[in-house]
């Protein structure tokens, strides 16, 4: 379930604020409460991806200790995106959450 | 074994996995260096090794990193093989066009001898001519319509299988009009007699051959490339 979501998983982490991969896991995690604990190389396959689709921008900078990382940000398509994703998820979790509803009345009923 | 070997040794086998496409492979030993880095600094127990090889445990095999880049890469060396064959046809037109233009100028005619050869040779060159400007932009429409996808599932790989097709049958017929303007402006500059103004149809015959060059290179890095990522899925589990 989780790989059919990842792109929506990033863009989601991303909608703060500029980071890069690490931050990126981290933020997914903790907002998650550590329900989404991804195999932490599977995310640098979807930033590129993401970044090619236009979705991403991504630049080099040089961290604290030094080193060079890569910071993504979200483009105007990939704020689009994300609205887009957002809705279409609350309109599938409130049908999903309707069917469930239904069933439970359902059962009720029939364990009447 | 030290944390910095621990490290370095994944990154060999990740880059490793990663060579069908070697730019990128140097970009993402640059980020999975970072990212472990960070995870190592940020794990709180006292052995560094013993963080380096969770960190490594948690980043995943590189096999399966490698692979999710596969389809993306091969996709985008499709298109710079299409764009590169439009670009020489392109160019190549302007030098046959050019070159055509300096023949009327000087009246540089072929050899009564030769123009049985000629007349065939020239009908065939344009033939193959149109045919690869007419098949390189259908590929080239057919390339950039495709959309990347997340895996490199059988439909995605017909499809990039469909792109590289239409990419060599545009070159070949292109290399076949290349040999064919290559005979026939030999024939020309040899009825003509060797003078300093045969300089420039030579040159031009020369950029001609070394543009078809290029294609036949760039196809050979494409389809080799293609080999690689094929080797990468030898052994695909369920999971793909």
């Amino acid at each position: 379930m989780l790989k059919g979501h990842l792109d929506m998983i990033v863009l989601a982490a991303l909608a703060a604020g500029p980071a890069h991969g690490y931050a990126i896991m981290q933020e997914t995690r903790r907002r998650s409460g550590g329900a989404l604990d991804l195999p932490e190389g599977t995310i640098y396959p979807a930033l590129h991806r993401l970044e090619q689709s236009g979705l991403l921008s991504s630049r080099w900078t040089v961290g604290d200790a030094g080193r060079q990382r890569r910071i993504y940000s979200l483009t105007r398509s990939g704020r689009r995106a994300l609205a887009d994703q957002r809705a279409l998820w609350q309109r599938f979790t409130d049908a999903i959450g309707g069917l469930f509803g239904e069933t439970s009345h359902a059962t009720i009923r029939l364990g009447r | 074994m030290p944390q910095s070997a621990l490290v370095a040794e994944y990154l060999d086998a990740l880059t490793a996995e990663l060579r069908f496409d070697l730019p990128l492979s140097r970009r993402v030993r640059q980020e999975a260096e970072d990212h472990l880095l960070d995870a190592i600094g940020d794990d709180a127990g006292g052995d560094p090794s013993e963080a380096a090889r969770l960190a490594i445990g948690r980043f995943g095999d590189p096999r399966k990193i490698a692979r999710q880049y596969a389809p993306l890469s091969l996709l985008q060396q499709a298109r710079r093989v299409g764009g590169i064959v439009i670009l020489a046809i392109a160019a190549i037109l302007l030098l046959m066009k050019g070159r055509g233009a300096l023949y009327d100028l000087l009246q540089w005619r072929l050899n009564a001898d030769w123009l049985g050869i000629s007349t065939v040779g020239a009908a065939i060159d344009r033939y193959a001519f149109q045919m690869s400007l007419v098949v390189s932009v259908l590929g080239w429409l057919y390339i950039a319509s495709r959309r990347v996808s997340p895996t490199l599932h059988s439909g995605y790989q017909l499809q990039l299988r469909r792109c590289l097709l239409l990419s060599a049958a545009a070159a070949s017929l292109l290399i076949g009009s290349v040999v064919l303007d290559t005979i026939l402006s030999g024939l020309r500059l040899v009825g003509a007699g060797i003078s300093l103004a045969a300089v420039i149809p030579m040159a031009s015959v020369a950029i001609e051959v070394a543009l078809a060059g290029v294609i036949i290179v760039q196809l050979r890095n494409v389809f080799q490339r293609k080999a690689l990522v094929s080797a990468l899925f030898a052994d695909e589990n369920a999971d793909y």
